[in-house]
């Protein structure tokens, strides 16, 4: 999936949060994209993943404990397989993919201005807004806070 | 290739100057506290791979001694299974931001089959 509508977006579920990126940030989506877990990670790397001859970092943002302003108790219930797709973003000349279940363009959304609108339990730091689609509240994630946060440099190291 | 526990784990074949069977060698003997292993008059220090991948050790271990980085290191691991050629083209580096620590235990990432394997650092362990 690449290309579509510059200001597009991609959403998708993080336990029981509706998040999207923006599309333009987006390189593809994987399914079922073969983690393979890396001791000695940080805890919120789920491992790496062959992608086109790259060991691409994947992160798990439900075990990023600063992403969350409450413990995500019970949103991935033990023995349950991570999400199933493999968001691949682009930051500066890094590549990263972000695990994610349902993954689909939003299409139909609208802001949501209200200041007191009520994040859930992401923490406002990591969005740059907030949305209305379908009912429901989409956190907007910001790629230039949360990646960096991850500990991805914008550049190779 | 070798198996820690249930994963199996690419060592570079130049980095094994010896693989160590403790029931073939008559004088080779651990010694915990120092994390060392006795063999032929000569100490290694011993990397406990089982231990950071999260799994335990099985009934029978044989012993990887490497050349790393900083010398000599031994790895116990459960078995070693075979070697393979993998063209370095096709291993990709791990990205170094990755890792919670500075020294890490591996290196590299290559297609085997329908699985992904990790290669490991050698240069790391000592």
């Amino acid at each position: 999936m690449t290309g579509g509508p510059a200001r597009g977006l991609i959403a998708f579920r993080v336990g029981a949060t509706r998040a999207a990126l923006p599309l333009a940030c987006v390189r593809e989506v994987v399914q079922n994209p073969g983690v393979v877990p890396v001791p000695g990670s940080h805890p919120h790397v789920a491992g790496v993943a062959l992608n086109r001859g790259v060991a691409l970092p994947v992160y798990d943002l439900l075990e990023f404990a600063p992403f969350w302003s409450s413990p995500a108790i019970g949103e991935r219930p033990g023995g349950r397989p991570a999400p199933p797709h493999l968001i691949v973003c682009g930051f500066g000349e890094v590549l990263l993919g972000v695990l994610g279940d349902q993954v689909d363009l939003l299409e139909d959304h609208a802001p949501l201005d209200d200041p007191a609108s009520d994040p859930g339990r992401v923490r406002r730091e990591y969005l740059s807004g907030l949305l209305r689609s379908g009912g429901e509240v989409v956190a907007l994630l910001d790629p230039e806070r949360l990646f960096p946060s991850l500990g991805v440099p914008a550049e190779r190291t | 290739m070798v198996s820690v526990g249930t994963g199996r784990y690419a060592v570079a074949a130049d980095a094994v100057s010896r693989i160590m069977d403790p029931a073939q060698e008559a004088d080779f003997r651990r010694e915990a506290p120092a994390a060392e292993a006795v063999c032929g008059g000569a100490r290694f220090p011993v990397v406990d791979l089982h231990s950071a991948v999260g799994q335990t050790p099985g009934p029978s271990c044989v012993y990887l001694v490497l050349e790393g980085g900083g010398g000599r290191v031994v790895v116990p691991v459960d078995s070693a299974e075979a070697i393979r050629e993998v063209p370095a083209a096709s291993i990709a580096p791990l990205p170094s931001f990755i890792f919670a620590r500075d020294r890490r235990l591996f290196r590299g990432l290559f297609s085997d089959g329908r699985e992904s394997r990790l290669l490991l650092d050698e240069g790391g362990l000592s």
